[in-house]
């Protein structure tokens, strides 16, 4: 990114360019800049303030990992630095995040449905009011209809008069009803386009705090490079770097090969899996905040895998939100032979007799394990589900 | 997880049906009702009354007025709604302006994001190279990769925002044309309700036209206050 619109914003800020050009330190600068870039956060623009934070970083080591081969101790310093110039960089970004969807949530407010007036009751009073007193009125008129009587003209000539007024008043309603028809119909009609736009706003909003949560398990992923950077420069194998970067299930790149060693649990002539059997085996939850899924939101999803002379043997407990008369539970069992892969797949059964699949992912953590199940012909129950879930 | 809890929070908290009535409805129910009652009675009560009675003229006029009311509280309603509608509609104009701004800062952000995956390409290259040296880099190779990863579905992310503020920009669209309609729709029920309000007016007038003619005809005085007809008086 360094010649992309990040560095062109640093460029094109005229007191930005004043501290590159001059003779400020380097840590003089990078502190002002830190100003600057809180300024432009609290001022609204975030990315102005993550691009300026991400400059900075990337600019202060251009070299670290060409020189990671050579650098044995030396390195460490400068992944520390590294390290914090990408937590800044990750926080900021993470902000301009929290930033748009807060002002997406803003959006929302002010496009709140409503209701038009319904006038259902006095309607209908008004409708049989109306047909009594036509009929009324006519039969009053049909009544004098022969009377010569000066008196009995002029009170059927009034009655004429009340006749018309009610003829009015019917078309008057009726019209009314038409435009309240009419007002009715519209107001449905951008009741749809006011949920078709929220919808997406919503999805925005979502994928903003998606991307925030990503970011905040980013931050984490950098800090864990750093240090596995830091002790392999030293010729320290180290253990797996931990914790892991952001996974969903719809990243977990399948993958047949891995550089790590098999497990020691894999005894001779046992059928080994490409990654260590421990990262199948256990207690395994969904854990808020950490777990992630596709499909209906668990509220609990609880695995408990054991190995047994090659043979896994697993059981699954989970409970979802789920919509109607949906059975929010799921638990089976499954079992089968332990492969020589990373993907581990199984048949399943429910208690009711239910059949399916079920697979086995590692993350790309040591203590996060990928399952996904899909159940055959299960009505009412919650076929399938793809959770990451973290180990107990 | 916490992220599509939290969309979900934040879908409730924006999705919420029309809330309680406001007071204009509520006002408009109440006088509905109250005409309602004294619509359907008054027949009822001006039968029970002498030709001269002023009870007669009091019982429409009263009738008169409820109807009155009832319009006029349904007016209010009404313009309540068309203020709503028009507010809803400004609203979604600044949405589209606003949304045009973003879209800026989101391609920006997709742009970032692609440099961002750039970048770390050649530094995944640049490791690769240091791990042939020292081969205890393979973990910091692994986690780097994972980043990658990370920032790959970043970069997907920012760019289906990219085309969903397109598409928000049409729902805005259409939505104001939506909104644009039922607010002519509006007001034409405002018209409709002036002249339904008139044309009650212009009934009750009549009614009260009526009613003085029948008591001319029969050419009593008024009695301030004549006792009711007995119900077996009543000439049906």
């Amino acid at each position: 990114m360094k010649d992309g619109p990040m560095k062109r914003a640093w460029l094109r800020d005229p007191a930005l360019r004043l501290f590159n050009d001059t003779l400020l330190n380097g840590t003089l600068r990078r502190a002002i800049l830190c100003g600057l870039a809180a300024a432009a956060l609290l001022g609204g623009q975030a990315r102005d303030g993550y691009e300026r934070a991400y400059s900075d970083w990337r600019q202060s080591d251009p070299n670290l990992e060409r020189d990671a081969g050579t650098a044995g101790d030396a390195l460490t310093p400068r992944t520390e630095k590294a390290a914090a110039g990408a937590a800044s960089y990750v926080s900021a970004r993470k902000a301009f995040y929290d930033t748009q969807r807060a002002a997406l949530a803003e959006s929302m407010k002010v496009l709140e449905p409503f209701e038009l007036p319904a006038e259902t009751e006095a309607a209908k009073a008004a409708g049989s009011f109306l047909s009594a007193q036509e009929a009324s009125v006519s039969a009053s008129i049909q009544v004098f209809a022969s009377n010569a009587d000066r008196g009995i003209q002029q009170l059927s000539q009034a009655l004429e008069k009340e006749r018309a007024a009610l003829v009015a008043l019917r078309s008057a309603i009726a019209a009314r009803e038409t435009a309240a028809d009419a007002a009715r119909r519209t107001n449905e009609s951008a009741g749809r386009a006011r949920n078709a736009a929220t919808d997406r706003i919503k999805a925005i909003a979502a994928s903003f705090e998606q991307s925030s949560q990503d970011a905040t398990q980013l931050a984490q992923a950098w800090t864990s490079y750093y240090r596995a950077l830091a002790t392999g420069a030293r010729g320290l194998g180290g253990a797996e770097p931990t914790p892991a970067p952001a996974i969903r299930p719809s990243l977990s790149a399948p993958s047949t090969t891995s550089s790590a060693p098999p497990s020691a649990a894999g005894a001779p002539g046992r059928p080994l899996p490409a990654i260590p059997i421990s990262r199948y085996t256990g207690s395994w939850s969904f854990l808020a905040g950490v777990s992630t899924y596709h499909g209906l939101p668990p509220v609990t999803f609880d695995v408990f895998v054991r190995e047994e002379g090659g043979q896994i043997f697993g059981t699954v407990n989970a409970r979802f939100i789920v919509g109607g008369k949906a059975d929010p539970a799921v638990r089976f069992d499954f079992s089968g032979p332990l492969k020589a892969v990373r993907y581990q797949a199984f048949p399943l059964q429910t208690a009711d007799g239910a059949k399916g699949t079920v697979e086995l992912i590692p993350g790309n953590a040591f203590n996060l394990l990928e399952v996904n199940y899909t159940l055959d012909g299960a009505p009412a129950k919650v076929r399938e589900s793809d959770v990451i879930l973290v180990k107990r | 997880m916490a992220a599509l809890l939290g969309a979900a929070s934040f879908a409730a908290a924006q999705d919420k049906p029309a809330g309680a009535p406001s007071e204009a409805a509520q006002i408009a129910e109440k006088r509905a009702a109250e005409w309602s009652v004294l619509a359907s009675n008054l027949e009822q009560r001006v039968a029970r009354l002498l030709p001269c009675d002023a009870r007669v003229r009091t019982a429409i006029e009263e009738v008169s007025r409820a109807s009155e009311a009832r319009f006029a509280a349904l007016n209010a309603f009404w313009q309540e709604a068309a203020k709503l509608s028009r507010s809803q509609a400004d609203a979604a104009r600044k949405l589209i302006v606003e949304n045009g701004a973003r879209i800026a800062d989101w391609k920006a952000d997709r742009v970032d994001s692609e440099q961002e995956q750039t970048r770390l390409v050649a530094e995944t290259s640049d490791l690769r190279d240091s791990a042939r040296q020292q081969t205890a880099l393979a973990n910091a190779a692994r986690a780097l990769t994972g980043v990658s990863q990370n920032a790959a579905a970043a970069t997907r992310q920012a760019a289906t925002r990219e085309d969903a503020s397109a598409n928000l920009d049409t729902n805005l669209k259409e939505l104001i044309t939506a909104v644009e309609s039922r607010q002519t729709a509006i007001e034409n029920e405002l018209k409709a309700l002036t002249t339904e309000n008139t044309r009650w007016t212009a009934y009750y007038a009549a009614r009260i036209t009526r009613a003085q003619l029948e008591c001319s005809i029969t050419g009593a005085a008024a009695d301030p206050a004549p006792a009711p007809r007995p119900p077996a008086r009543k000439g049906k």
